[in-house]
């Protein structure tokens, strides 16, 4: 079934990725706007699953000045 | 950090399994190499005072910052990978690292049993992670453009409203041709207004008509 109009799936079950680490910007980075902002999942088509943990992963990126809070 | 309870949970095994750790920290950038190395000993003496194995370090050397850490762009990255039995003297640990002027960030992260290690070339991003930006701006893009209809159909809206306002002022230039006989048509006109424009547009012809009988009439003078 569509979940939203675009028909996305989850890019993270797609490359069956177990664990969001916080060092790979690889994963981050589509994850977040050009505001660094996390993108909702309304958005992305990431699962729910996933999309815990890239938020937990982008969190704890800003924090140790990987990722910008703001940009 | 919160200390597990696997340990506690499954004494009876024959190997207790240690739970994974790793600790990143930053440095202050502007230290000699000496100083740098005496603080990454300190760190892995005191894991060690707490009973923890490290497995695995890696030390990403000076890199920016993402944002100023008390004025300071750029830091020292060193994480270290960890086991602990249970980690309850993590949290002094951390208490002196927060003392610790020299560290600027500290993070200690449980990661998971089957954590796969990387190197650093394969987590940050390379100059072709930073081009195709447009992943996500493509549906930014499309919104605009999927906008852009429904600001064509408003000027057609007003367009239809101009044009219905058009014959409301030929009717006006009509109506002080004749003001006695217009008198009572106006009025009835503003009671109902929907019927105005079918009535105007009747009266415009009748109007024309009664004008130019009144025009052709030779009894009556009308200096232009």
């Amino acid at each position: 079934m569509a979940k939203n109009k675009y028909n996305k799936t989850c890019r993270f079950c797609d490359d069956q990725i177990a664990y969001v680490d916080y060092k790979n910007l690889k994963h981050l980075r589509p994850s977040t706007t050009k505001y660094a902002k996390i993108v909702p999942k309304y958005y992305s088509g990431v699962c729910l699953r996933h999309q815990k943990m890239a938020a937990k992963a982008i969190k704890r990126a800003r924090f140790m000045a990987l990722t910008p809070f703001v940009r | 950090m919160n200390p597990t309870k696997e340990d506690t949970a499954a004494p009876a095994d024959e190997k207790v399994e240690l739970t994974k750790y790793e600790l990143m920290v930053i440095l202050l950038p502007d230290m000699s190499q000496e100083e740098t190395a005496k603080e990454l000993d300190k760190i892995r003496k005191e894991l060690k005072t707490l009973g923890g194995e490290i497995y695995h370090e890696d030390l990403w050397d000076v890199r920016d910052l993402a944002y100023l850490i008390k004025k300071h762009d750029k830091g020292y990255y060193a994480i270290f990978y960890f086991t602990l039995e249970n980690g309850q003297g993590l949290a002094e640990m951390e208490k002196e690292f927060k003392l610790n002027h020299k560290l600027l960030r500290h993070l200690i992260v449980k990661s998971p049993k089957n954590y796969v290690m990387k190197k650093l070339e394969d987590l940050m991003l390379s100059e072709e992670d930073l081009k195709p930006r447009g992943r996500q701006e493509k549906p930014r893009y499309a919104a605009p453009g999927a906008s852009k209809p429904s600001s064509e159909s408003k000027p057609k809206a007003e367009k239809v409203e101009k044009v219905e306002e058009k014959p409301k002022p030929e009717a006006s230039e009509a109506k002080p041709a004749e003001k006695v006989e217009e008198v009572e048509k106006v009025e009835v006109a503003e009671e109902a207004p929907k019927e105005k424009k079918e009535e105007k547009a009747m009266d415009i012809s009748e109007l024309d008509s009664k004008l130019e009988s009144i025009l052709d009439d030779p009894d009556i003078d009308i200096k232009l």
